[in-house]
């Protein structure tokens, strides 16, 4: 019990440290890219990178109301859908902005 | 007297022989009544997905009684039909989305890989673990609803078509994928 705790933790807190960093990187895309979006006309590509910044807090924000009063796996698993759901986001993001 | 062992020997025989078809004969009807209902509710499903969901929602109802009566001749509660049917089609639709992300994964990963060659080893791997986490999305997000709502059968229709939406690759849609 106590052991299945605590990997739950330590699982959910990995997970966490890559919400982080999603959320650090589409920040560091919105800095390094507003020189090249100021250049391009309309609002849709500054649209784009402030949702790619937003995407990893609302899906954690989603997974951690969803996963309220659960088993510790079953929040492990919805962390995980949830940063797997922001990465797919994140990965159209740049996807889009690098077609457009 | 005899004739009548004989007799009695044969109809013993008859019932040593009859033994094993009774059992087939027992366990034919629990077959036939089992498998009937089955194909037609499939058939219904059929159609119910061909006329639009107002009939799927008909159906729904029509075979939840019969799928309750097959649950208490079994053992496990067993999920309708219709539901079923959902589960194959979201399923196939999660999958393919699983293999567009795969491939632009593939394609930016690659070339993040390149990018961030000679810079900090730390942020490049995480930044290759996030790229390579997004296939396996619609997968986790398909888990995540079956475990989520398996006894809800509408609340796991509404999880999957929200997720079918959310998960969309929209540049798949816009066309010009640099990794197609």
């Amino acid at each position: 019990m106590n052991a299945k705790l605590i990997s739950a933790w330590i699982a959910g807190l990995a997970i966490v440290v890559l919400y982080v960093y999603a959320t650090i990187a589409a920040l560091g895309n919105f800095f390094g890219m507003s020189d090249i979006v100021r250049s391009a006309l309309g609002l849709m590509p500054w649209t784009l990178l402030i949702l790619q910044v937003v995407a990893p807090a609302i899906a954690l924000a989603v997974a951690l109301i969803l996963s309220r009063g659960r088993s510790a796996g079953m929040r492990v698993l919805l962390l995980a859908t949830g940063i797997c759901a922001a990465a797919a986001i994140q990965l159209e993001i740049m996807h889009l902005i690098l077609i457009s | 007297m005899p004739k009548e062992s004989g007799e009695g020997r044969e109809s013993a025989l008859q019932r040593g022989w009859t033994v094993e078809s009774r059992s087939d004969v027992n366990d034919q009807p629990d077959l036939a009544t089992v498998s009937a209902p089955v194909e037609a509710q499939e058939a219904e499903a059929q159609n119910a997905v061909a006329q639009g969901t107002a009939a799927q929602e008909t159906a729904a109802e029509g075979t939840e009684p019969a799928t309750n009566e097959l649950a208490e001749s079994g053992q496990t509660a067993q999920l309708s039909n219709l539901t079923v049917v959902m589960l194959g089609l979201t399923g196939g639709i999660y999958m393919l989305y699983a293999w567009v992300w795969l491939s632009w994964a593939q394609f930016y990963a690659e070339g993040n890989a390149a990018a961030v060659e000679g810079s900090g080893s730390i942020g490049g791997f995480l930044q290759q673990i996030v790229f390579w986490i997004a296939p396996l999305a619609p997968i986790l997000w398909f888990v995540s609803a079956l475990i989520m709502h398996r006894r809800q059968p509408r609340k796991l229709a509404l999880a999957l078509i929200l997720g079918c939406i959310v998960l969309l690759p929209l540049p798949m849609i816009f066309g010009n994928g640099a990794a197609q």
